[in-house]
């Protein structure tokens, strides 16, 4: 019990008197708190509020209305929509179309090309009929899935619905399809929180698991000292490796990110996210610019290590960090031209607004882009400056 | 005639506070190696003796060009090595006795790796590796990846590489360190070898019988500063080489 005792006494002092292993325990624990609380704040705003702003939505309507409703007047639902716009903080503002019951295609093609935001169907006397218990009542709410305005709308009727009446179905249930639209924003608003996060993890992870072993490890083995014995330049061998684990964490992470955008609806469930084929080309070359800076930070850092689990060590909470930025366009709607220039960030911005169907092409694919490869290229640089110091070569 | 010369060569290496602390010493820099100057000639061996931590390993790093010296120089056929450092780690192996391979890879593709590097063509590649593995007995084991092989073999497989681009000087540190008595005689044997074939050969050891048995000349390291350079012969006139290094010893440590 006494060896027991010494040996468990000598592995906690190992642990608790080493500064790096203490941050490489302790760090992951404090950000993942950091991640996951600033995550559910995100998530919240997604859900609850609209992004849409100084907008006089269009909301067609019909419904055989009887005793509540005398001419010029709004039925209940469409005035709790009213005074709720008008107290607003975002100063949007609505106005209403009833239309009979037959004439319902006509405007969901107009809802479709955008003249409406909602289409809105009351069964008859569906104000009376609420009070019965035993009656069926049910709204359908139409919107267009394509349009952010409509989907920021459908889900705040859909919320003053469920405030305003308790004895009724929505869409029958969901029986009647809502989206008229190809897209669904509300789904893509979601998508666009969680993809860039996301693939930040996935190519990050990608990197933790190669330019360590590739760079520490070399050092650990005492392989780069006699590697850089030889007549080549620290700036080809530190390209030379470069080159070589961009191409891995490429083929690797182009493995990772197909199944995460094969994966994405399935993840989304009831939403309909797609991406086309010219976004896929874009997201590519995002992807791509990414992957080639995190594995120039993944070298300098391992450069700093002396040993594999040193390396990994720095780059984990790294990781974390980074996944923070994944998230704050979602969080805080970044559009501003000069965070072209925030490496990862810029990245985030273009994902998410590439995802949310508003990307600039020179803001977000040229700037971002060009400014990613600008700063991998200083890091390679960096890295060969660092080769160049012996404290860095022979890992003392 | 190639010469390689070190003049007046000193290194010093910058501590942090945790070596301040261990070292119980408020100076920020340990001056590893101090004013150390002497040559080395091709068919000789020249054996650096001192005890751990005189400086004998930083001797052999500055002039493998693995790190610079702070001051002084070292010359290779009166040529400043950083004239052309490319041109002048074309010429020079650097051994150690510690492993220094991947053990993923095979002797073949490791001698191939490092023989691109050093610039050679496929056909002087392969002409090599077949004269090196031939004569290190490695030749069977080729294709055998090299964490398989046996402790003995893969220092043999090291020193092949090592030579691979056949260097005009061979640094070559601790040379019998860790190593077991057959595979200790084998690397006497390759230096015995290699000084026949007229290269520069320097090595560093402590250990007494290794410089008696292999070393024409001997620089005794002490405290980072030179303390005798001469022909084995000569300062074994006055009596065992073991015994006039101890004299030196006590002489530079009451001179400290």
């Amino acid at each position: 019990m006494r060896n027991v005792l010494t040996i468990f006494l000598k592995e906690l002092k190992r642990v608790f008197t080493d500064r790096r292993m203490l941050i490489s325990l302790f760090l992951p624990g404090v950000l993942i708190y950091i991640v996951y609380t600033v995550m559910g704040s995100v998530i919240t705003k997604v859900a609850t509020q609209s992004s849409t702003k100084d907008t006089t939505f269009q909301v067609a309507y019909t419904g055989n209305f009887s005793d509540s409703k005398t001419e010029g007047q709004l039925p209940k639902l469409m005035s709790y929509i009213d005074g709720a716009m008008k107290n607003s903080s975002n100063n949007n503002s609505v106005e209403f179309k009833e239309f009979t019951t037959g004439e319902l295609d006509t405007y969901k093609e107009e809802l479709k090309a955008g003249k409406y935001h909602l289409v809105v169907t009351f069964t008859d006397d569906f104000e009376n009929k609420i009070a019965d218990q035993n009656a069926k009542n049910n709204v359908n709410i139409f919107y267009n899935g394509d349009s952010s305005a409509s989907s920021d709308l459908y889900n705040y009727v859909t919320q003053i619905v469920s405030v305003a009446y308790t004895n009724y179905t929505v869409n029958q249930n969901g029986q009647v399809a809502a989206n008229i639209g190809e897209k669904d924003m509300m789904g893509m608003k979601i998508a666009a929180m969680i993809i860039p996060m996301v693939t930040i993890s996935i190519l990050f992870s990608t990197v933790i698991s190669l330019c360590p072993e590739a760079i520490a490890g070399e050092k650990e083995r005492g392989t780069l000292a006699s590697l850089l014995l030889t007549p080549i330049k620290r700036g080809e061998f530190v390209a030379g490796k470069i080159l070589s684990l961009s191409t891995t964490a490429i083929a690797s992470g182009a493995v990772s990110f197909t199944g995460l955008i094969l994966s994405i609806p399935k993840l989304m469930g009831g939403f309909n996210i797609s991406i086309s084929p010219i976004d896929g080309v874009l997201l590519f070359f995002l992807v791509v610019s990414i992957l080639l800076l995190f594995v120039a930070i993944g070298v300098f850092i391992s450069s700093l290590a002396n040993t594999v689990k040193e390396a990994a060590g720095y780059l984990s909470p790294i990781m974390i960090l980074f996944m923070l930025f994944g998230m704050a366009p979602s969080l805080f709607g970044f559009n501003q031209w000069y965070l072209s220039f925030v490496p990862i960030l810029n990245v985030c911005v273009s994902i998410n607004a590439l995802l949310m169907g508003s990307p600039d092409l020179l803001m977000f694919f040229g700037l971002t882009v060009a400014s990613t490869i600008v700063y991998t290229a200083l890091l390679m640089f960096a890295v060969t400056k660092l080769f160049n110091k012996e404290r860095v070569v022979l890992g003392q | 005639m190639s010469i390689l010369k070190v003049e007046h060569v000193t290194k010093e290496f910058n501590l942090t506070l945790k070596q301040r602390q261990k070292q119980k010493t408020t100076a920020k820099t340990l001056v590893a190696v101090n004013d150390l100057s002497f040559q080395a000639e091709p068919g000789i061996i020249y054996g650096l003796l001192g005890p751990n931590g005189a400086g004998k390993t930083t001797t052999l790093r500055m002039i493998a060009s693995l790190i610079k010296p702070k001051s002084g120089s070292i010359y290779l056929d009166n040529k400043e090595i950083n004239e052309d450092i490319y041109e002048y780690r074309k010429r020079i192996g650097f051994l150690t006795s510690e492993l220094k391979l991947d053990g993923f890879f095979t002797p073949a593709d490791t001698i191939t790796y490092m023989g691109k590097l050093y610039g050679m063509s496929d056909e002087d590649i392969n002409q090599r590796k077949n004269i090196l593995f031939r004569s290190f007995g490695v030749d069977k084991f080729q294709n055998t990846p090299i964490k398989d092989l046996s402790t003995g073999m893969k220092q043999k497989v090291s020193l092949a590489i090592s030579l691979c681009h056949d260097p005009d000087v061979i640094i070559f540190d601790e040379p019998t360190n860790g190593l077991d008595v057959i595979a200790a005689r084998d690397v006497e044997e390759f230096l015995v070898e290699l000084k026949k074939q007229n290269k520069i050969i320097i090595i560093s050891t402590h250990i007494f019988s290794l410089v008696e048995k292999l070393c024409d000349h001997v620089g005794i390291i002490i405290s980072g500063k030179l303390v005798y350079d001469a022909p084995l012969k000569e300062i074994q006139k006055n009596g065992t080489l073991e015994e006039e290094f101890f004299k030196l010893y006590e002489e530079a440590n009451k001179n400290a």
